[in-house]
């Protein structure tokens, strides 16, 4: 076979001709990869994968038909709030109204900013009577209320109320109403929280306020021991520091001995005559810095020696549990405190200068049997028990239900004696369904054991809650759950039977079942059997009482709130307009303008959110980073009577800004004067930020500082200025 | 003729196609692997270097133009001078390829004595930045690693890592508190710096402290610091005095003290 050069040629063309649409081939499959893994978002490339090489649809969306929703949501709310108009008690308008315009704020900021202003022109009080002080307590709590929509707006209403009190009262009401504000604002938002807890320091320590730096510990612990530090200063900068104040203060740093029901309990002793916090024992955890930093201050406070004579005890109680701890934490200061108590030694009672004045602080331990043992020698029965009824709540506390079972299986008074073991019984039941993978069957089985009765209709209603929970709202067992406790709650003779039997409509409600409507007229209908009166003071406790001995046991449950709103709000959600028309037929104004609210909430959280509401956390970026990314800046300026009073220096800023970039916190870290502050804020908050995002495009907030310096020229004229880099 | 023109011509584009296939999966992978990262505890390998040849080796990545690596260069006399009469420790400056021949020069120019020099390309070693400054053991895994400009703190950590006695004076960058109070007493221009958070500021400082938190000392340092007082620092926590010191000393602030305090200087603070 002969080959031609002709023939070759051929070959080589095919050959090459073939090699190229294999490359062409391999160059698109390859270019059509990246393009599909760029343009598909990353939940829908594992279905574009596994569905073959389709292209998925994009989802359809009915944009105008939400919005339609959403009009249809805030026109339904306005309604509502006429209605809470026409009412005739105050209470009922404010209070509700203001909570209806908390609600509203995000959907329609202007209406609820008229409906926040009806409320407060309505509670504002001239005078101190009676009446005054309800009105007064009314306006505090729509201050509340104005803060989780516009901070700022209720910082200038407090600083108002303030104004109004007498000279004396007005620094004490405004740490009142900010502590009670941050109290409110800690679960929704911790940081605006953090700036009203700042605010309420000033006059001595608002009652409240150690409560809100635990809690926030738990969420912050840094900006909670920040807030722990500025407390301890501005109790040292008080001409009279209260050392009860400070004394309990320390409870933040160190605890007492034993077990306590809650991390949070403060144990008070008796020392002598007094009552004080046992702060013998350290929390662990608790950074040395901040030990140094009370002790320090204690020190201080300790030394300035106060004429008061009632002082004076807790000073030297004070001193007393301070100084052993001092020997390790602070070497230095112990011969401050052994001074202290010296010169105090005089003008104390002689009893508290002994040891044995102190020693119930750190009591020594008995075992059960010893403390079985000292009830059984008790002299008389009523005594002895009184002594088991004692050791049953404390093991009841503990959880040690086999020891609070012997306790209570020895008393002789058969009615408490009953009474005690459901409560026992209860306790188990709800610390049952509290273990991680809770056996409900077991906890079902105490509930079943249990006589009718508020305890066992609790019980059952947080059971049923979890089964929801877990299982999904479609559930036989559930129903009967309800059902028991709907039947136990019928049994209770108190005015707390309408709000369980509402509970049990909430939780028909979660099950879509269509028994929640009866559920829900039989509790209307209950509540309005009950006096008003009856319905507002309502004790979810039992006690036992033996002799002149009391004890109360709280009826807390996993899961299960008391409230009258979530059980209401679960039922209006379900079907808002049947709710709306069962809320009217409250016969009480108050309830029944709570009602109408929980209604309004229902019918905007079914409403399609708004596109702006992000759900994010704000990220901390440095000076450079703000400025760099504002894209409308205004200066502050000077004023007047600033430049008058020859103010200037430095003004240091923090500010937020949300995802669209608009400025939405803002608070004063320096500044040479408030009016100084007041104009920096004014000014920074119409400055406007490029929107960021974080690297897989989620829109983010963002927190920094911005300085500005306050300078007045050698012709007394203010000038403000950025820093020299940013010129 | 026409097929032979379209035969170059498809050539030509089968050519450029698998270029741009090899450019691809091979080339970008390339580039992958020179994000690595050197980082303690991970090992090291440089041609040309054994590091079974002494008990340590400290590794020096320089490179002439950088700016930092000259800042540093009178801790890098210090320390080559303290390692010469060091027998078990060795001492070697890396210089990137790219600067052949002229690490040497540069070196003797800062008085830098480093007698062994090598050029190797750096990111291919997993150093990314200069200065670094790593110490390795026998097996070549890196126990410590350093970066950047060289902090007071920091050298002499480093120094007491390597147990070699610095021969420059704590006096030069530290004040204790007699000295302190004797340089206020005799009115010197000088500026106590609190660098802590207005919290722990406001609960007690300094006689005649100025407080300025650490994360605000880059913005206004400039702007409220007079260039030319002695500025002595101090706080609660050393590394951010450390970076409160090496904040100030790139903005030029040429005499910087950090304040040392005894355990008990909290009872000399004032409200």
């Amino acid at each position: 076979m002969q080959i031609s050069w002709g023939d070759i040629q051929k070959w080589f063309t095919q050959l090459l001709s073939s090699l190229l649409v294999v490359l062409l081939a391999v160059v698109s499959l390859v270019r059509a990869q990246e393009y599909r893994s760029q343009a598909l978002p990353a939940d829908q490339k594992q279905i574009a994968s596994k569905a073959g090489d389709k292209e998925p649809r994009p989802a359809l969306t009915n944009e105008v038909g939400s919005e339609e929703d959403a009009k249809l949501a805030v026109y339904q709310v306005h309604r509502l709030a006429e209605k809470i108009l026409d009412l005739r008690s105050v209470r009922a308008k404010a209070v509700e109204l203001a909570r209806l315009a908390s609600a509203l704020w995000k959907h329609d900021e202007p209406h609820a900013r008229s409906l926040f202003e009806k409320a407060l022109n309505m509670t504002v009080a001239n005078g101190s009577d009676r009446e005054a002080r309800a009105l007064s307590i009314l306006h505090r709590r729509v201050i509340a209320q104005v803060a989780r929509s516009d901070p700022e707006w209720a910082k200038r209403l407090i600083d108002t109320a303030a104004k109004r009190e007498p000279d004396n009262l007005g620094s004490r009401t405004a740490g009142d109403i900010n502590i009670t504000t941050a109290r409110d604002l800690l679960e929704e938002d911790p940081t605006v929280a953090v700036q009203f807890a700042e605010r309420s320091l000033g006059v001595g320590l608002p009652w409240g306020f150690l409560g809100f730096i635990q809690n926030l510990r738990t969420k912050d612990e840094p900006e909670a021991n920040r807030l722990f530090l500025q407390a301890l200063n501005s109790l040292a900068q008080q001409p009279a520091v209260n050392i009860k104040d400070f004394h309990l203060l320390g409870v933040y740093l160190f605890t007492s001995p034993g077990d306590l029901p809650h991390p949070h309990a403060i144990t008070m002793t008796v020392v002598d005559q007094i009552l004080v916090p046992n702060i013998t024992v350290d929390r662990p955890g608790v950074p040395p810095a901040l030990v140094r930093a009370y002790f320090a201050t204690a020190a201080d406070v300790l030394w300035r020696m106060t004429s008061d004579a009632e002082q004076r005890k807790y000073s030297y109680a004070l001193c007393y549990m301070l100084l052993p701890k001092a020997r390790n934490a602070a070497p230095d200061l112990t011969a401050k405190f052994d001074a202290v108590m010296a010169t105090l030694t005089p003008y104390v009672p002689a009893e508290l200068t002994k040891d044995s004045a102190f020693r119930y602080l750190n009591p020594p331990r008995t075992t059960t049997e010893e403390r079985l043992t000292k009830a059984e020698n008790k002299p008389t029965q009523e005594e002895r028990d009184m002594a088991y009824l004692d050791i049953a709540s404390q093991a009841w506390w503990k959880d040690d239900f086999k020891t609070a079972r012997i306790a209570q299986a020895r008393i002789s008074d058969l009615e408490a004696g009953q009474r005690l073991a459901t409560i026992i019984d209860f306790r188990d039941g709800t610390w049952t369904i509290k273990q991680k993978g809770a056996d409900l069957s077991k906890a079902e089985a105490i509930a079943n054991r249990m006589p009718q009765g508020v305890e066992r209709s609790i019980l059952l209603h947080a059971i049923a809650k979890i089964q929801i929970q877990s299982k999904g709202p479609h559930s036989n067992s559930t129903e009967e759950t309800i059902d028991k406790a709907l039947k136990a709650a019928r049994s209770i003779s108190d005015s707390r039977r309408p709000f369980l039997l509402l509970t049990s409509a909430a939780r028909l409600a979660d099950l879509k079942s269509p028994a929640v409507h009866g559920a829900l007229a039989e509790a209307v209908k209950d509540f309005n059997s009950f006096e008003e009166s009856a319905l507002t003071r309502l004790d979810w406790v039992q006690s036992i009482q033996i002799g002149p001995y009391n004890v109360r046991f709280p009826l807390n449950a996993p899961n299960f709130e008391f409230g009258f709103h979530e059980a209401f709000r679960a039922v209006a959600l379900a079907d808002p307009e049947a709710a709306m028309a069962r809320a009217e037929e409250l016969r009480h104004e108050n309830l029944r303008a709570q009602g109408l609210v929980e209604v309004a909430k229902a019918f905007l959280e079914k409403a399609p959110p708004k596109k702006s509401e992000q759900n994010e956390q704000a990220i901390r970026v440095d000076e450079h980073g703000m400025r760099k990314s504002a894209s409308k800046t205004v200066m502050p300026s000077y004023p007047q009577d600033a430049v008058k009073k020859r103010e200037q220096g430095v003004a240091v800023v923090e500010l937020v800004y949300d995802a669209k970039g608009d400025v939405v916190d803002t608070a004063i870290l320096e500044s040479p004067s408030r009016s100084i502050g007041d104009a920096v804020i004014v000014a920074v908050k119409q400055w406007k930020f490029v929107p960021s995002k974080k690297r897989d495009g989620t829109p983010v907030s963002i927190r920094g500082k911005l300085t500005f310096y306050f300078e007045i020229d050698k012709d007394g004229k203010g000038q403000v200025q950025n820093p020299k880099q940013y010129r | 003729m026409t097929i032979r023109i379209l035969n170059v011509a498809i050539l030509v584009v089968a050519l450029v196609l698998s270029a741009l296939l090899v450019r691809k999966f091979f080339f970008e992978r390339a580039q992958q692997s020179s994000n690595y990262q050197l980082t303690t505890n991970s090992s090291l390998r440089i041609k040309g270097i054994n590091w079974a040849d002494s008990d340590r080796t400290v590794l020096l990545a320089l490179s002439k133009d950088c700016k930092y690596c000259s800042q540093n260069a009178g801790f890098y006399r210090r320390l080559a001078a303290s390692l010469v009469s060091e027998s078990k420790t060795r001492l070697i400056a890396v210089f990137p390829e790219r600067q052949q021949g002229s690490g040497e020069a540069y070196l003797k120019e800062l008085e830098i004595p480093i007698r062994e020099v090598l050029y190797v390309s750096l990111p291919s070693v997993g150093i990314n930045s200069v200065p670094t400054l790593a110490i390795l053991d026998q097996n070549g895994v890196v126990t410590d690693m350093w970066g950047g400009k060289f902090s007071p703190l920091e050298e002499q950590a480093l120094m007491s890592k390597l147990q070699l006695e610095d021969t420059r004076s704590p006096d030069e960058w530290s004040i204790d508190e007699a000295s302190l109070e004797r340089k206020v007493a005799d009115k010197e221009s000088l500026v106590l710096l609190d660098i802590r958070e207005r919290a722990f500021y406001a609960m007690k400082h300094r006689d005649g402290a100025r407080n300025i938190p650490l994360d605000e000392l880059r913005v206004r340092a400039p702007n409220e610091l007079p260039l030319d007082h002695t500025i002595v620092i101090y706080g609660n926590d050393r590394s951010e005095i450390d970076l409160a010191y090496s904040i100030l000393d790139s903005q030029g602030f040429a005499n910087l003290l950090i304040l040392v305090q005894s355990p008990t200087d909290a009872t000399k603070q004032s409200p």
